[in-house]
């Protein structure tokens, strides 16, 4: 085999923080062959993007290291500015995870590709850049090349955008593209379309390709090779399909185990650890006094316990006459309706900006609906106090995206779960009883109740957030993407949790999500959202497989990791067999 | 790559989040905020004590008129002959309690503003802005000015001047705060668990919309010295024989030759307002350390 393209050789990167000292990477091994396509795989912390920053000679001036990182024969950590600024961009190219912030907003899109083919080829001329730059964004396959040439970044789309970001990587053909998470914000079917164009790039142009990603469904759909990260190693490296189908490393087992497919019949995910004395929910609920059964008293359970009825919501004012067109674009929810049974998990799956949250907003009540009816328990649900259902701030609670903004940075976690019950009206002594109950229900550690929301993961602050929902007794939680900015295995348990939850509390979920791998994990109807308006409602199962809309077909076909799910299949299938044969 | 170099505090924090000992940890490490903090503790001491040390009266004549500065008189004697440094000393108890209020009340009266106007956006945003705007389109000196003639001259007039000038900065910055602020899923939980308007605004708003407008109020004290010594300097403000320091000023106004008389209390305002002016950039630097390490 010949010398690899880019190879790094035992790699530690530390910095120095108020004298302790923090290895961000230690001893990191690895190669890129020419035209070689390898994945990195870790959570958030792990190390993935250092390794990267590190290939570029970029590390932060605080940062100390030891190793080298060879590319092309000659050391990468070792080399001059200025010799770094003609390996940079010519022979290293760099794609960002948000091309919302790495284009520059006020210059067109064609000058800035331009440019970056300028920086190494002086004096070229203006006829001959202007068909470079044409010629770039057609490989990149951005449509109508000659129009969008002279167009802003906020004129396109993310996905629009992200091509731009490759093209200008890509436009002085390095040898090497260094991907940092480039679809994370995406959604699903633009995120589908880009990986075939990097795919089919690196084919044509002969590069290879460093992908970093949280997501191993994505890296096993385009990657050879794969090395998995854990808290700055490697921790397991091989072949992907070897690595999926058979890892050996009982992270990488875990970490494979957490994701939820599109399986019909998945299993219960694996989840992070928890803690040493593993003990169940149950028994954790035993724990705390005996609970009366909250469920929907007084409501059959044949009736539905939540029902929108023609419902659409627009923004600003309608144009006269405009009124009932549900087609003008001030409309973010068009004529939706659906009923949720008591006991059921409602699912609603949509891409960004598709109305899912608008609608979210109505249905908790803090946004009146323009046209038709939201109703709980047959009462009709208004924007304000006082035009909702009795109760419905108490039966109704909510979980949100973003564990970090979602909680009050100025308050102790008591308080935090706490703070519905004192807007209600509760004696000090029946709020500490049920902020211990809730505690112990979310998993919140009973000892963190003095602790400030910063001393804690995003997953552990989810579970102060599901805390706070679970204080009223609710019987009706909107669950508003709740794990889609956890790492994978964070995700798997809340979600087991959450399962949990629903079942010993005989709760309702309304579940808005993305990612259709969770919606099946935890959902049993799901409602598809385009454009403001539910596309396809139905089962959960004749959804995933029987879909009837091209809209859900779509997705389904774009969501990552087909070839993913297949070979995970046929290696858990080997399992067993291997097992039985044990047997 | 800033990535690396934030702890997650910092990265969960909203950006005007004030945390106190996050801004003490920063300003000690800065010269420049210690010098500032030691001038305004040397003032305030000297406010609160001159009483028991004063050299000489400063209302009555201490020896010869106009002397320069000598061994006796350090800043020299005016032209009824009182000693400048003494009546340098107790105009601090004038100039620097005066401005704090003025700010206190300005910080008050333009937060409550502020606040409405931004959590209730609609029409209540649009009266209170414009009237907001109008008040912020006159030069606020000449506005005071006007304020008083109308008032009627006197030390508390002016204050009072002031504040009716100097609120819209307040207004218009923690009314930015409130809109980024509200923004926030926190203040929706709040509303989803029923939390009033007056609760939302107090307990999950207003806590997380202080960095700009302590800032801003902190460098805007050196400003409202010089305020209020501009407003006794043209007559508007305190009334003679009262040791202000504008009106000092004023009394060596064309006073080529003996020019220690407005020496000394020059000397005072600059001290005070700069150290004013330093403080605000510490806490600048402290409560965003992203924009304050350049």
């Amino acid at each position: 085999m010949t010398d690899p393209l880019l190879s790094i050789r035992n790699l530690t990167v530390g910095f120095n923080r108020n004298d302790r000292d923090i290895r961000a990477i230690d001893d990191v091994s690895l190669d890129i062959g020419s035209g070689q396509c390898v994945g990195i795989i870790g959570e958030s912390g792990s190390g993935k993007s250092v390794t990267a920053l590190a290939s570029l000679g970029l590390l932060p001036k605080q940062a100390w290291f030891r190793g080298d990182i060879l590319f092309d024969g000659s050391s990468i950590l070792g080399a001059s500015e200025s010799q770094m600024r003609s390996i940079r961009g010519r022979q290293i190219g760099f794609v960002f995870q948000d091309p919302m912030t790495t284009l520059h907003p006020l210059h067109r899109v064609g000058d800035q590709i331009a440019e970056a083919i300028r920086v190494h080829n002086r004096g070229i001329s203006k006829a001959a850049m202007r068909e470079r730059v044409i010629s770039l964004l057609e490989d990149v396959a951005v449509p109508e090349p000659h129009r969008r040439i002279r167009a802003f970044p906020h004129e396109l789309s993310g996905g629009l955008r992200q091509r731009i970001c490759i093209a200008i990587a890509i436009a002085n053909r390095p040898k090497l593209l260094i991907a940092d998470e480039p679809t994370t914000a995406l959604d699903v079917t633009v995120q589908r379309h880009l990986m075939e164009t990097l795919e089919d790039l690196i084919g044509r142009y002969d590069m290879s390709l460093m992908l970093i990603s949280h997501d191993i469904a994505i890296v096993h759909d385009i990657a050879t090779d794969v090395h998995i990260f854990l808290k700055g190693n490697v921790v397991e490296s091989g072949p992907v399909d070897r690595v999926i189908s058979a890892p050996e490393m009982p992270y990488t087992q875990r970490l494979i185990a957490a994701v939820p497919s599109l399986d019909p019949d998945q299993k219960r995910l694996e989840g992070k650890a928890q803690s040493a004395t593993s003990d169940t929910i149950e028994s954790r609920a035993a724990s705390v006094e005996p609970l009366k059964r909250r469920s929907q008293e007084g409501w059959p359970a044949s009736a539905p316990l939540l029902s929108l009825h023609r419902v659409s919501k627009h923004y600003g004012n309608l144009p006269r006459g405009q009124e009932d067109n549900l087609d003008h674009p001030s409309f973010a929810v068009r004529d939706v309706s659906f009923d949720v049974h008591p006991g059921e998990c409602h699912a609603i799956v949509g891409e960004s900006g598709c109305g899912k949250s608008t609608l979210l907003k109505c249905i908790a009540g803090v946004l009146p609906v323009s046209d038709g009816a939201i109703r709980y328990k047959g009462d009709i649900v208004g924007a304000d106090r006082r035009s909702l259902p009795p109760h419905f701030r108490e039966q109704v609670q909510m979980v949100f995206q973003d564990p970090y903004s979602s909680l009050h940075p100025r308050m102790r976690v008591f308080d935090l779960i706490a703070e519905p019950l004192r807007n209600l009206g509760y004696g000090q002594e029946e709020i500490n009883s049920r902020v211990l109950e809730a505690m112990n229900y979310a998993h919140v550690d009973p000892e963190a109740r003095d602790k400030w929301p910063f001393q804690f993961s995003g997953g552990q602050r989810q579970r102060i957030g599901i805390a706070r929902a679970l204080v009223t007794r609710p019987e009706f939680l909107i669950l508003d993407e709740p794990v889609s900015a956890l790492d994978v295995s964070v995700q798997a348990s809340i979600l087991n949790q959450l399962n949990d939850i629903r079942r010993l509390l005989d709760l309702t979920y309304v579940f808005i999500s993305h990612d259709l791998g969770v919606v099946n994990y935890v959902a049993e109807r799901v409602s598809v959202m385009k454009d403001g308006r539910i596309v396809e409602t139905g089962d959960r199962r004749d959804i995933l497989t029987n879909p009837q809309h091209p809209f859900t077909q779509q997705l389904l076909e774009a969501a990552p990791g087909k070839s993913f799910y297949e070979h995970l299949r046929a290696g858990r299938g080997q399992g067993s067999q291997e097992q039985s044969m044990a047997d | 790559m800033t990535m690396l170099d934030l702890k997650t505090d910092e990265l969960d924090q909203p950006p005007s989040a004030v945390a106190p000992n996050r801004i003490w940890a920063s300003l000690r490490s800065s010269p420049l905020a210690l010098t500032a903090i030691a001038i305004i503790a040397v003032w305030t001491f000297i406010g609160l004590t001159i009483d028991l040390w004063a050299p000489y009266d400063p209302l009555a004549p201490a020896g010869d008129r106009l002397q320069p500065p000598n061994a006796q008189h350090w800043f020299g004697t005016d032209t009824l002959g009182r000693d400048i440094f003494t009546r340098t000393m107790y105009g601090v108890r004038y100039s620097l309690p005066l401005a704090l209020i003025v700010m206190f009340f300005t910080v008050l009266i333009g937060s409550v503003i502020g606040m409405l106007a931004g959590y209730y956006g609609g029409w209540i945003d649009y009266i209170l802005m414009r009237l907001t705007d109008i008040t912020a389109a006159f030069p606020p000196l000449i506005l005071a000015m006007c304020v008083v003639a109308v008032l009627g001259p006197g030390i508390v007039n002016s204050a009072i001047a002031l504040v009716a000038v100097w609120w819209p900065i307040t207004a218009r910055l923690l009314r930015a705060e409130v809109l980024s602020v509200k923004e926030r899923d926190h203040v929706m939980a709040a509303r989803v668990n029923s939390a009033s308007d007056r609760r939302i605004m107090l307990r999950h708003i207003q806590p997380l919309c202080w960095a700009p407008v302590l800032v801003n109020a902190t460098v805007d004290i050196g400003i409202v010295i010089i305020a209020i010594a501009g407003l006794s300097f043209i007559g508007l403000g305190s009334t003679p024989p009262t040791p202000e320091w504008g009106q000092m000023i004023y009394e060596g106004a064309g006073r080529y030759f003996n020019w220690w008389i407005a020496t000394g209390p020059g000397l005072a305002i600059v001290t005070l307002a700069l150290a004013f002016n330093f403080l605000g950039d510490a806490f600048q630097k402290a409560l965003d350390p992203r924009r304050g390490e350049g």
